[in-house]
């Protein structure tokens, strides 16, 4: 349990951080890897070990730490949803629609379009789409897990360097 | 570790190209058909607000100016690397932190509205920031690997 707190802690604290509009406007796609350099240093700190870091080891922290990022921005994301009843996609559904349609032959675009506007109702109806929700943890685990690991690989260059400093 | 480099930059290829998917929007359906999906994928990693994201043709990039100047720098960085030798060691962290100062400094300033959002300041500091990064990461895979390859062969 002790490995795995650092990488929780920090994946919480992105998974918040990655729903404030504030903040994800200022860091953009610095907010996991940044996580995952916290992780490390929080491990380091907690176990009282000022050795230096083996990449596996980093690896692993970031990509537990992208991974608990991910659940945590996904259950915030729903928990948004749910009480708002509104999503990005419901914003961005005229874009698409324009890109869809222009693009695509027109049973396709209907298909896809149709798709799209039955997770708009649900989410206006119901605050829930189980299908977007899905979308959304299996994309953010993918993508917050390469994010994670580099982040890892970043932090390790990082700690180490101070350690050979000192 | 050249195969690696090669793959490295293969991927950030197509990282980078799907940030531009709507140059490619006119030539392939299937880009239109991928294009809400990738288009979800992006929005974990930037904000993708319209006012500071390029756009060519009136359809946006998928990523703020910034983040694409990130890419943009490893992309660019992945392919000087494959002109430069594999060596071991490790880079100072100061040329990083360099590069961050001037990302950072652009955000406080526009933040504190001493200038408006500059899409071309974005670009340029994340830029510098992606391409100075980059070889931060590509030292930590090769480590990586290294210690994969060591380990195996005990």
């Amino acid at each position: 349990m002790k490995k795995l707190l650092p990488a929780l802690v920090c994946g919480f604290a992105a998974g918040v951080l990655s729903i404030v509009p504030i903040v994800k406007s200022a860091s953009c796609c610095l907010i996991i890897p940044a996580a995952a350099v916290f992780a490390l240093i929080l491990k380091q700190r907690s176990t009282y070990s000022y050795e230096k870091i083996r990449a596996s080891e980093a690896v692993v922290q970031g990509l537990l730490t992208g991974i608990f990022a991910a659940v945590f921005a996904t259950i915030f994301e729903s928990l948004i949803i749910f009480i708002t009843r509104n999503s990005d996609i419901t914003g961005t559904l005229p874009e698409l629609e324009r890109v869809i349609s222009s693009y695509t032959a027109p049973e396709m675009a209907d298909q896809m379009m149709n798709m799209l506007y039955k997770v708009a109702d649900d989410i206006k109806n119901y605050g829930f789409s189980l299908f977007y929700t899905l979308s959304i943890l299996f994309s953010s685990l993918f993508i917050n897990s390469i994010f994670g690991m580099a982040g890892g690989l970043l932090g390790m260059q990082l700690i180490n360097n101070r350690i050979e400093q000192e | 570790m050249k195969k690696i480099r090669i793959i490295i930059l293969l991927l950030l290829m197509i990282w980078v190209a799907g940030t531009l998917i709507m140059l490619f929007l006119p030539y392939s359906a299937t880009a239109a058909i991928i294009y809400p999906w990738l288009n979800l994928c992006y929005s974990f990693v930037c904000h993708q607000n319209p006012a500071k994201t390029m756009s060519f043709n009136g359809l946006h990039l998928l990523v703020c100016s910034r983040c694409f100047g990130i890419y943009a720098g490893a992309l660019f960085s992945s392919a000087v690397a494959l002109l430069i030798p594999v060596t071991r060691g490790r880079f100072p962290f100061k040329y990083f932190y360099l590069a961050l100062i001037p990302m950072l400094t652009d955000i406080v300033l526009y933040s504190l509205h001493v200038y408006n959002y500059s899409k071309i300041i974005a670009f340029f500091t994340g830029l510098l920031l992606g391409s100075t990064g980059f070889f931060y990461i590509l030292n930590g895979i090769e480590e990586f690997i290294a210690e994969i390859k060591q380990t195996k062969g005990n």
